[in-house]
C-alpha cells in the first residue's frame, strides 16, 4: 500500500499501464521529475479505487480448475485453468460469456482500504 | 462485446488524474502544456490497447488516416518540448520521422495498412529490430526503478522458484487474463473454493471489463 493508504494494484492494469508508461516518456525526456511522476501515480491510486468503488454496477462470477492458489503479504493470487467468465451488466445489454485457458487472480484485501 | 462500464471508469479516472494533479504540476513548475501531453499520451496508448472503445477514440470513418493525423498531432507536441516551433510537416516527413521514434504505438500506426490482427501483431514484431528491442528494455529498466519500486506484488518475499506464478503480466504482456481486484471472503470446503471479490479490473481476451462485485467457484 501506498503512502496514500491506497493500494498500488491497480497500476497492473491497462488504465494503470499505460500512465506509467506516459510518465516514463516524459521523464526520459526530462520534461518531468520521477518525483512529480510518482505523485501522478498516487493520485491514479486512490483515484481509480473510488472509481471503482463508486461507478460500477457490472457483477462477474467464474468458474474453473484452481491450478494455484497462494495468501501472501495479505495478497491472494489464483491462477484459474479452463475458466468460464460471465460479466453481468445491469443494462439491458445481455450478459457475455467468456472462457479462457488460463485466469489470473490478484486480490488484495477490502478491509485495508483507505476508507 | 459491452465492456462500457470499463470504458467508462477509464474516461473518469484519465479526466480526475489530469484535474487532480494539476496542482502538484504547477507547484513542480511544470507548465500546463506538459500535462495536455500526458493526458494526450495516455490517452493514445489507451485507444491503442483497444482494451475497450473511448470517446477521444479516432472516428472509424477516418480510418487510417484520421489515426495518423492523431498520432502525429500528438507526437509532434510531445517532440517539441522547449516551445521551438517545427517546420511543418508534410504527411511523408510525419511518416519518416515516427518510423525513427522508438515508442511503439506511434511507429505501429505506419503500418496499419492491414487488418487489426495483422496490426496487433505488428506491435510485437516490430520489424525495426534489435533497436527497439533495446529501447524497450530500458524503458523497462526504468520504469521499474523509478515507478514501481514500491510494487508490492512483486516484492522481494516472491518465491523466485514458483516461475509459473510469478511470471508477471509484463512476461506475458497483451496475452494475459488477469483480475485485479480487493478480496471481501475466501472460503474453502474441501478442495472447493469460493472467494467474494469486489471493485476490480479485469482484462480477458485483450477486452477489459469493470466490475463491483465479483463470485467465483472453483476446484483445485
Amino acid at each position: 500500500m501506498s503512502a496514500s493508504g491506497y493500494y498500488e494494484l491497480y497500476r497492473r492494469s491497462t488504465v494503470g499501464a499505460t500512465l506509467v508508461d506516459a510518465l516514463d516518456a516524459l521523464i526520459s525526456d526530462g520534461r518531468i521529475e520521477a518525483s512529480l511522476a510518482m505523485r501522478v501515480l498516487d493520485t491514479f491510486d486512490r483515484v481509480v479505487a473510488e472509481a471503482l468503488k463508486d461507478k460500477t454496477e457490472a457483477k462477474l462470477t467464474f468458474k474453473g480448475h484452481l491450478h494455484t492458489y497462494r495468501f501472501c503479504d495479505d495478497v491472494w493470487t489464483f491462477i484459474i485453468e479452463n475458466c468460464s467468465v460471465k460479466v453481468d451488466q445491469t443494462d439491458d445489454i445481455k450478459g457475455n460469456n467468456l472462457v479462457v485457458d488460463k485466469l489470473r487472480i490478484v486480490a488484495c484485501n477490502s478491509k485495508k482500504t483507505g476508507e | 462485446m459491452s465492456n462500457l462500464e470499463a470504458a467508462g471508469v477509464y474516461e473518469r479516472v484519465v479526466e480526475n488524474v489530469i484535474n487532480e494533479v494539476r496542482e502538484d504540476f504547477e507547484s513542480a513548475g511544470i507548465d500546463e502544456q506538459t500535462l495536455q501531453d500526458l493526458k494526450a499520451v495516455w490517452q493514445a496508448k489507451l485507444s491503442d490497447s483497444r482494451a475497450a472503445r473511448f470517446m477521444w477514440d479516432p472516428e472509424e470513418a477516418g480510418g487510417l488516416n484520421g489515426q495518423l493525423q492523431h498520432s502525429a498531432s500528438i507526437s509532434q507536441s510531445v517532440m517539441d518540448p522547449h516551445g521551438l516551433s517545427l517546420p511543418t510537416l508534410s504527411p511523408e516527413d510525419v511518416k519518416t520521422d515516427l518510423s525513427q521514434q522508438h515508442t511503439g504505438p506511434m511507429t505501429q500506426t505506419k503500418h496499419e495498412e492491414g487488418d487489426e490482427k495483422q496490426e496487433i501483431e505488428l506491435t510485437t514484431e516490430d520489424p525495426d529490430g534489435q533497436i527497439a528491442e533495446q529501447l524497450k528494455l530500458q524503458a523497462k529498466q526504468a520504469k521499474k526503478s523509478a515507478l514501481l519500486e514500491t510494487d508490492e506484488i512483486n516484492s522481494d518475499l516472491d518465491d523466485s522458484e514458483d516461475d509459473y506464478l510469478n511470471s508477471s503480466g509484463e512476461e506475458e504482456g497483451q496475452d494475459e487474463n488477469i483480475v485485479l481486484c480487493l478480496y471481501e471472503k475466501v472460503l474453502r470446503v474441501k478442495n472447493k473454493w469460493k472467494c467474494n471479490l469486489k471493485d476490480g479490473l479485469a482484462t480477458i481476451n485483450h477486452k477489459d471489463y469493470a466490475f463491483q462485485k465479483a463470485q467465483g467457484e472453483t476446484e483445485w
